[in-house]
């Protein structure tokens, strides 16, 4: 073996060996439960959680691990509660594969994108959240201004009153739109109307 | 997307102009073309990923026959040549950090 193939090699081993450290599930941010693993099986896990927090602004968030726009609007909603630490709100955060490069699940530099403690995290690698929210997009004729790739919702932002429980469907959002950076600042309208 | 509007069309036109160069290997200029279109392009990404693979092949094709258009096979070509595979292993092993890059750049441009 010659020297440029060692060195060769060695940097290709050194780039996968990266690549696995990196693909490894992400850790949440402090003060967060885990990232939690969804399957169309285990949805009633979220909706348990979405009806537990019963009496507060609750917001879904669709959004892929490496879709820059969706970091994006994951960075202008964590601002938007930092903007607002004493409201009453809960963010339950959906990571989804939309793009042919969502192969792992979120790493810690995406999850700690929403580091504020009322976030909760979730991996949605079949798509269950967003198809029980297009089922409410049906039913409700509440279509957002953009968000659908291949008939799967992304990118958005859906906003439930304190008063909304999830029972066979996800109820009717009082905010429901993206792109999320686009959104952030009527999100921030939703939180202030609920106080 | 603002950095798309800005960047895409800019990595284009230096790809078209990498491959009129005539020392610099068709091959690395349109891969490097491809790949910097395939960050900003997401719904097409997996397209210009593949079409960046090719014309690397081309460009090590281009290298392994010693091509001799203008001069001897430079040093630089082949610097390119590694640099440019070396960022298209990035894209496809670390494409979170690479969207976190991304996305960075572009929030704070918006901010």
């Amino acid at each position: 073996m010659t020297r440029t193939q060692a060195v060769c090699l060695t940097a290709l081993a050194t780039l996968v060996l990266g690549g696995v450290y990196f693909a490894r599930t992400g850790h949440a941010p402090a003060g967060q439960p885990k990232l939690v693993e969804l399957k169309a099986s285990s949805l009633s896990t979220l909706q348990a959680g979405f009806n537990h927090e019963s009496g507060k602004l609750r917001v879904i968030l669709l959004l892929s691990p490496t879709c820059p726009t969706c970091l994006e609007g994951a960075s202008a909603v964590e601002d938007v509660l930092k903007r607002h630490p004493d409201s009453q709100i809960v963010v339950f955060a959906i990571w989804e594969p939309m793009l042919s490069t969502d192969w792992s699940k979120p790493g810690t530099g995406p999850l700690q994108r929403l580091s504020d403690s009322r976030v909760q995290q979730f991996w949605d690698a079949d798509h269950t959240v967003a198809a029980a929210l297009a089922v409410t997009e049906e039913a409700t004729q509440l279509h957002p201004s953009c968000c659908k790739r291949r008939g799967v919702l992304w990118d958005l932002i859906a906003a439930y009153p304190a008063s909304a429980v999830w029972s066979s469907t996800v109820p009717r959002p009082v905010f429901f739109d993206g792109t999320m950076v686009q959104s952030a600042d009527r999100l921030e309208g939703v939180i202030n109307n609920a106080k | 997307m603002r950095v798309s509007e800005r960047f895409a069309p800019v990595a284009a036109v230096m790809s078209a102009f990498g491959a009129l160069a005539c020392c610099l290997p068709f091959g690395i200029a349109g891969a490097m073309g491809a790949l910097g279109l395939s960050v900003f392009f997401e719904t097409m990404r997996p397209w210009l990923i593949g079409f960046a693979f090719v014309l690397l092949a081309v460009g090590v094709f281009q290298m392994a026959r010693r091509q001799r258009s203008c001069q001897k096979r430079s040093r630089f070509s082949i610097a390119l040549l590694v640099f440019c595979a070396a960022i298209v292993l990035s894209i496809l092993l670390f494409p979170q950090q690479v969207a976190s890059l991304m996305a960075d750049l572009d929030f704070r441009r918006a901010r």
